[in-house]
């Protein structure tokens, strides 16, 4: 865990890279440290911040495509930064008593930054109110209504919120604030949340006890969100790795994961990485950085469109095609995805460890 | 100069760098016996080490049940050398950082380190100026904070005075009683382990037994990854933990306390880590796999693959004569040595890394090892 004042880094300008549309994502830089980058399907950054320690998840303002980097968990900082580098860095940290779960959202306006926390010593799930006017002060936070939320979005034009609660509960002072203190008593939950009050207006569990943690989500359309979930290794009596792992869930439903053919959740390793949906809001893709695997699915009806794999693959993004993915993984490439071809065509090789995931700047 | 640069994960780049650019790396296909290193890493290093830890903890709770509190006949002496017994036994085989030794976190209850805020000697000292009488019954002991149950924590008993003034009779009987509490509860935990994983049901079968039922492992090449991440994680974890921190070389730059470093330990733990890291290779199979995985090269992947142990029978040698300074992590010589130890272990972890890249089905990437 980062402590004392943290402060990011303008690399020395790299070559301007080409036309976007770009991407960001979080890395490994060879010598070591860590960054998050905004880059160009070519592999060439448009611009870089050195991080103070493991980066996770990038959000991205829909409005002024500021992007803002996220400490892999059990970190407390995030990093401000932008393409045309108009603004020194901000960097940010959780107050006392709370840390990131990497991941975070810019409210539709892009004047607020909602994020996930830890309120470790009470082992509650926290949603952080930031206000990204003046310069990400945090003015609030509200109950994310379980353990361990991880990802979160906005159901299009509306300020309803999607939470996953993972359900696990960690501290920083066990096990480097990534060991499972709840192994026999997990309860994952996906809950929406009125983020203007804080009030909880759906809430969907999954049976306490299980060995199953809903991790990442995205939204497609008619607001159907899209989940893809990790299996707890150790929990007694837990699930076989091939339990499926990918829900669909619209409100006033109940919460079932969709059925995967034995090839696909097999692929998936009971550990899916990272979840993306595409610009049409009608495919969605999980990949599996553990099985080196990629599924697409079909929102609507949850037929797989396609297995695909590559070595150690976890970030992905969607591009501005329907259909169309980007990937990254952690040796360094960046290639494309398509739900109806065969083949994944790499684009480029970065000199990097991409991080768990890319997001797109675009539209 | 950066004396400790963070090692970067190795892939397929190193490994063609380490090889002089040889066809080495390219078609490491050979398939990798997976299943006998299961069985190899259980009987020649997993079982034994859980076996001999058990054993040095039994020993331990027999000591201080005798001698603690006893004057004469070289009772503390006796004490003293059954704590060194359970340190090293504990040191060889601390990176198992799976299966039943996680259970019920007994992992943290073990060995709460890193310590950053002093948790445990704060609640070690309020039991005993209270004189809690919790701490004295090793079921409520064992339900306490993880910080109080553990090595450090019978550390700051046995070895820390703080008063500096002689105990009277009352407060050594409490602290005799605190003390023997955390060895019985050391010894439960120990023996709970060793059970685990020697009885036929327990788990060495699904150690055994990879497949689709299993909720461990589901193919075979997890149980390699399993060996493979606890031999690269514990080289980390001594490099830049262990012996980084106590230098404030880590990229906090702050400096932490040694383990087991109030009892004049540190080294003794460190050795004893070095030590296991190199039984879990060689006795452990790892060495052997991947000269056999390697066959369309085998001398060069023998030369490697040897290379390893040899960088970690160097540092075990330097951690070895480290053992009898006082206070090593503080003198200036002794520093500059404890630095040097550095870049055996950090050969022997790019070496071996580099090794199993070309065992191209283990997901050993970056994001695969637990990336979110």
């Amino acid at each position: 865990m980062v402590g004392g004042a943290a402060t990011a880094v303008w690399p020395p300008q790299a070559a301007r890279a080409e036309v976007g549309p770009f991407f960001a994502a979080a890395r490994r830089n060879p010598d070591g440290r860590y960054s998050a980058a905004i880059f160009s399907t070519d592999g060439k950054d448009v611009t870089s911040v050195i991080l103070p320690g493991r980066g996770h998840d990038v959000a991205v303002c829909p409005v002024s495509r500021r992007c803002v980097a996220f400490a892999r968990r059990p970190g407390n900082f995030a990093v401000v930064f932008s393409a045309d580098r108009a603004e020194t860095p901000i960097v940010f940290t959780t107050p006392d008593g709370r840390h990131f779960y990497g991941h975070g959202v810019f409210s539709p306006d892009g004047r607020l930054l909602y994020t996930t926390e830890n309120d470790f010593e009470a082992a509650r799930g926290m949603i952080g109110v930031y206000d990204a006017t003046a310069r990400f002060r945090r003015i609030g936070e509200f109950p994310s209504h379980g353990v361990g939320p991880h990802d979160l979005a906005f159901l299009s034009h509306s300020n309803v919120l999607v939470i996953a609660n993972g359900g696990l509960r960690e501290h920083p002072d066990v096990g480097r604030g990534r060991r499972v203190l709840n192994l026999d008593a997990i309860e994952t939950s996906l809950v929406y949340v009125d983020a203007a009050s804080g009030t909880l207006l759906e809430k969907h569990v999954i049976a306490a006890g299980g060995s199953l943690s809903l991790r990442h989500l995205e939204i497609g359309s008619h607001g159907t969100v899209v989940l893809g979930a990790q299996i707890v290794k150790g929990v007694p009596d837990g699930k076989p790795l091939t339990e499926a792992l990918i829900y669909r869930h619209r409100r006033q439903q109940s919460l079932a994961a969709t059925p995967l053919p034995a090839e696909a959740s097999a692929a998936l390793s009971g550990y899916v990485s990272s979840v993306a949906v595409d610009s049409a809001g009608a495919v969605a893709a999980a990949t599996s950085s553990k099985g080196g695997a990629v599924v697409m699915i079909d929102i609507a009806t949850g037929r797989v469109l396609r297995v695909a794999t590559m070595a150690d693959v976890s970030g992905i993004a969607r591009r501005s095609h329907p259909g169309d993915f980007l990937l990254t993984s952690g040796t360094g490439v960046i290639a494309d995805a398509t739900a109806d071809e065969g083949r994944i065509a790499a684009l480029a090789e970065a000199a990097c460890n991409w991080d768990n995931h890319a997001v797109l700047l675009g539209a | 100069m950066r004396a400790w640069a963070p090692l970067i994960y190795a892939g397929a780049i190193l490994a063609v760098a380490i090889a002089g650019g040889s066809a080495f790396a390219a078609d490491g296909k050979t398939a990798f016996d997976h299943a006998r290193l299961a069985r190899q890493s259980l009987d020649g290093y997993i079982r034994p080490g859980y076996r001999r830890f058990a054993d040095a903890t039994r020993g331990l709770d027999e000591a201080i049940s005798t001698h603690c509190g006893r004057s004469g006949s070289g009772g503390r002496r006796k004490i003293d050398r059954a704590f060194d017994a359970v340190v090293t036994a504990w040191g060889r085989i601390e990176f198992i950082t799976f299966g039943p030794v996680t259970v019920e976190q007994r992992l943290e209850r073990i060995m709460f380190w890193p310590d950053r805020r002093g948790i445990g000697a704060r609640q070690v000292a309020t039991a005993l100026r209270n004189r809690s009488p919790d701490v004295l019954d090793v079921d409520h002991l064992s339900k306490k904070s993880v910080a109080m149950q553990g090595l450090p924590a019978l550390e700051t008993i046995l070895f820390e005075n703080a008063s500096g003034k002689k105990a009277d009779d009352q407060t050594l009987r409490f602290r005799c009683g605190f003390a023997k509490a955390i060895a019985a509860n050391l010894a439960n935990m120990a023996q709970a382990i060793e059970k685990d994983w020697s009885s036929s049901d327990g788990f060495a079968q699904s150690w055994l037994t990879p497949g689709h039922d299993n909720p461990n492992f589901i193919k075979p090449s997890e149980i390699t990854l399993a060996i493979a991440k606890a031999f690269d994680q514990g080289l980390e974890k001594v490099r830049d933990q262990r012996l980084a921190g106590p230098l404030g070389l880590t990229a906090q730059q702050r400096k932490i306390a040694p383990a087991l470093g109030k009892s004049g330990r540190a080294m003794r733990l460190i050795g004893a880590n070095i030590a296991g890291l190199r039984e879990l290779y060689v006795q452990g199979g790892m060495e052997q796999a991947l000269i056999d995985a390697n066959s369309d090269d085998r001398e060069n992947a023998t030369a490697l693959a040897k290379l390893v142990s040899k960088e970690l029978a160097t540092a075990g040698q330097t951690a070895s004569e480290l053992m009898s300074v006082k206070a090593p992590f503080q003198s200036r010589s002794s520093q500059q040595r404890i630095i040097a130890l550095g870049f055996p272990l950090k050969n022997a972890r790019a070496t071996a890394a580099g090794l199993l890249d070309a065992v191209t089905d283990l997901p050993m990437g970056f994001n695969a090892s637990d990336g979110d």
